[in-house]
Parts: C-alpha cells; sequence; structure tokens
C-alpha cells in the first residue's frame, strides 16, 4: 500500500545553521507517529513544512504518491490534513463558528455540519460555551477548541504540534482518547517520547 | 447669547416644516456622501487587505503613498478634478464637471486613501497565527478572502466610517467641482458656507443640526451594527 505521506531529503536551514537536515520517513494510513525532539530542533517547523505554510530549503513531501509542493492545489492538499498547533489561534467568533468553520469551508450541509460540531463539543466538554467568543477562552480551552475544529474534520492527515502543552491531566486525558480513537493518520511531536502516549512508532529528531 | 437661541429656534421651524430645499439638500449630501463612501469602500477595502497580505517590491513606497494621500486637502482634488473636466480639460467632452456625478468622484478619491490606509492597518493587526489558521484549513483564495473580510470586520466598520465622516465634513472639493449651485449640486456643507457668509444663521444652524444629526445616525446605526457582530 502507498504510503499516505513521504518525506525525501528534507532540509531546513536558519541562518544558514541546519534545523534539520536530509531527513527521510514514511507515514502509513492509519499509523500514529509521534516525533520527539527537544526544543528547537525542528518539531514545530517540520510540522509546518507538511501543513505548506512553510518551503523546505531542499527536499520533497509526497502526498498519497503525489508531489505535495505545487503551488496551485496547496489547498486541495491542506483539505485532507488538519493542524493544530501548540498556541492555537481561534476566529474573533463563537466557539461554535470556530468549530464549524473547517466544514463550512468544505462545503458540508448546514444540518451535517450543526449535528458534527454538537458531538464533538460534546464530547470535548465546550458544548456549554458554544455561544461564547472564542477569543474570551482560556489557554486550556482554546487548545481543546482547536482539537476539536481539527477531528471533526476527520482528516486523511492530522498534525498536532504538542497539542496538550496548555492542559489539565484531565483534559490531556480527554484529549489523547479522542486522538486514539480517531481513524486518521496522526503525526503528533513532543518534547519527549515518554510524554506521547498515543503513538504507534517514535521518530527522535535531533537538531543539525 | 440671544442671536444663537434664535438661530435655533429659526433653525427648528426650518426643520419642523420639512423645508424643501432643505431636504433636497440633505438628500443630495446623502447621495453624494453615500455613494462615494460606498465606492470607495468596495475598492479600497479588497485593495488594503491584499496590501496587507502581498509582499512585493515597493511595497513600501505604495505604503507611503498612501499614508500620505490619507491627509490629502480636498481642494487639491477639487482643484484636479476641475482642471481635467473643465471645458479645456482632458475629460471636458464628459460635460460631468457642475453635476452630483463629478461630486461622488470627488467624494471617492478623498475617501479612497482613508479606507485603504484604515483596512491596511487593520491588516497589520490580523494575528500571523490567526491568518495560517485560515490558510490551513485549506481555504481557497476567495474563501481566505471572505474570512480575512470578517476577522477584521470591525476594522472595515471604522475605515468606512471615517472615509464616510470624511465625505460628509468635506466642502473644499465639492464646492470646486459642483459649484454650490440652488437645487443641482448643493449639500450641506456648502450651504453652510454660502449661509453664513450671507449673514443667513437661522437657515446655516439647520442645516448644521442636520449634518450632526446625520453623522450621528448613521453612526449610531454602525455601532448597532458592530454590537450585532460581536457574536
Amino acid at each position: 500500500m502507498k504510503p499516505l505521506l513521504t518525506v525525501k531529503n528534507l532540509s531546513k536551514t536558519f541562518d544558514g545553521k541546519y534545523l534539520f537536515k536530509n531527513l527521510n520517513f514514511t507515514v502509513s494510513r492509519g499509523e500514529r507517529l509521534a516525533v520527539s525532539a527537544p526544543n528547537g530542533a525542528g518539531k514545530t517547523t517540520l510540522i509546518r513544512i507538511i501543513n505548506l505554510l512553510e518551503t523546505p530549503t531542499s527536499g520533497e513531501l509526497y502526498f498519497n504518491g503525489k508531489p505535495a509542493g505545487d503551488a496551485r492545489n496547496q489547498w486541495m492538499v491542506r483539505r485532507n490534513m488538519a493542524v493544530v498547533f501548540q498556541r492555537p489561534a481561534v476566529l474573533n467568533t463563537t466557539v461554535y463558528n470556530n468549530i464549524s468553520i473547517g466544514l463550512k469551508i468544505r462545503g458540508e450541509k448546514k444540518d451535517v455540519i450543526d449535528k458534527k460540531v454538537k458531538n464533538i463539543s460534546k464530547s470535548f466538554g465546550l458544548n456549554q460555551m458554544e455561544d461564547k467568543n472564542a477569543q474570551a477562552l482560556s489557554g486550556g480551552e482554546k487548545q481543546l477548541l482547536a482539537l476539536a475544529r481539527a477531528i471533526v474534520l476527520a482528516p486523511d492527515l492530522l498534525l498536532l504540534d504538542e497539542p496538550t502543552s496548555n492542559l489539565d491531566p484531565e483534559n490531556t486525558a480527554l484529549a489523547e482518547k479522542a486522538i486514539k480513537n480517531i481513524a486518521s493518520t496522526v503525526i503528533i511531536t513532543s518534547p519527549s517520547a515518554a510524554a506521547c502516549k498515543v503513538a504507534t512508532r517514535t521518530f527522535y529528531l535531533s537538531g543539525g | 447669547m440671544t442671536g444663537l437661541t434664535d438661530s435655533l429656534i429659526g433653525a427648528g421651524k426650518l426643520i419642523l416644516t420639512f423645508d424643501s430645499e432643505l431636504v433636497s439638500i440633505t438628500v443630495l449630501t446623502l447621495y453624494v456622501s453615500l455613494f462615494g463612501a460606498i465606492a470607495a469602500g468596495l475598492i479600497a477595502a479588497p485593495f488594503g487587505i491584499l496590501l496587507g497580505l502581498k509582499n512585493f517590491r515597493g511595497k513600501g513606497i505604495v505604503v507611503n503613498i498612501i499614508n500620505t494621500f490619507m491627509g490629502l486637502p480636498p481642494v487639491i482634488v477639487g482643484l484636479l478634478l476641475y482642471v481635467l473636466f473643465s471645458r479645456q480639460g482632458a475629460l471636458g467632452n464628459t460635460g460631468l464637471l457642475f453635476t452630483p456625478q463629478i461630486m461622488v468622484l470627488a467624494q471617492f478619491i478623498i475617501a479612497f486613501p482613508i479606507i485603504t490606509g484604515v483596512t491596511l492597518s487593520a491588516m497589520q493587526g490580523l494575528e500571523k497565527d490567526v491568518h495560517e489558521l485560515i490558510v490551513s484549513l485549506g481555504s481557497t483564495k476567495t474563501q481566505r478572502m471572505s474570512l480575512i473580510f470578517f476577522e477584521i470586520r470591525y476594522g472595515l466598520i471604522t475605515a468606512f466610517m471615517a472615509g464616510l465622516g470624511r465625505a460628509f465634513s468635506e466642502v473644499g472639493a465639492v464646492i470646486i467641482v459642483g459649484g454650490n449651485i440652488r437645487n443641482h449640486t448643493r449639500v450641506l456643507t456648502t450651504s453652510i458656507v454660502l449661509e453664513t457668509s450671507r449673514g443667513e444663521f437661522e437657515q446655516a444652524m439647520a442645516l448644521g443640526i442636520i449634518l450632526l444629526a446625520l453623522v450621528f445616525v448613521i453612526n449610531y446605526g454602525i455601532t448597532i451594527l458592530q454590537g450585532e457582530s460581536q457574536r
């Protein structure tokens, strides 16, 4: 079976220094790959490159066997992915609108959106605050919202950059359970391999 | 003090009796200012957003030009349009000089850099994270633009209000290109100038009250709109 994601000879430099060099790996469908590395080793940059938010210095990315970097169809590639960053951004609107935005972009019908959003917000304990402006949420609540917004899309590839860093132990367990239960392929970054309990495989990224 | 009181009483009478000239001046003011500001907003807001999104060589110069034009003296706009549209001018054959249409064009030119500049400032306030979120969701270019429009909606409302406020208070350009012709191109501001110079303070005061009321009602309406869009 074709791997979902293939990374070939990927390098990224900052100020002439290699953040990582000649990275090669594949991710199969259904796999949950943890990328473990100390801070500043390039975990976030790797996630950003895979999500096509940043261009690598060299190397190639293949998504579903096709080159992903072509500027003309980047938005189509991104529609098969969802990403949650360590410091999640929220739109200046309600929690409901924030969770549903990806579904609206994908042209889902209103009743389908409504059903999916109700279900996910309930499972993340956000159902009581659907009408609240997302900017008024705490850091932990925003992180849960970002996870809900990504998971509701049921993407082929879910990219998670230290997604539980702002969460208390209870919500961390809730998030980990949700990540384990989804059918998507997952790439999750973590500063330590031990901290990443959801992974089926771990990949160590050492600087340079 | 008595003079002011008399003027206010006289102004109140003119307003309450729906003086026909007063009504036509008010309607023309609304037409010229609203059309000028709305037309400017329709082009300036997307332009400001694109300017905020794109990086290109010479962007600094473009931004500097816009900032400079935000303080563009309206009389200069009026003068340029007059020269361009006067009988000997390049566009003299259009016959637009001393018509409400050219007054709309003048308002457009005056409001455009203001709306662009304030929109650009709102774009600069848009967090990079939020922009990347919109991109990472797989939005098309059109969806991205509409989401950015939504995200900076308060900034856009402020931009439009600034443009409209300038259009309402404008005298210099519209008096030059419109000519302040009775029942044709006379608007509130130009009438106030005329009536004051004539010593017709009651009329000038009535016009001033109406102008203030118009600005108040429109601003109040926009404030309510802003409140509705808080959600």
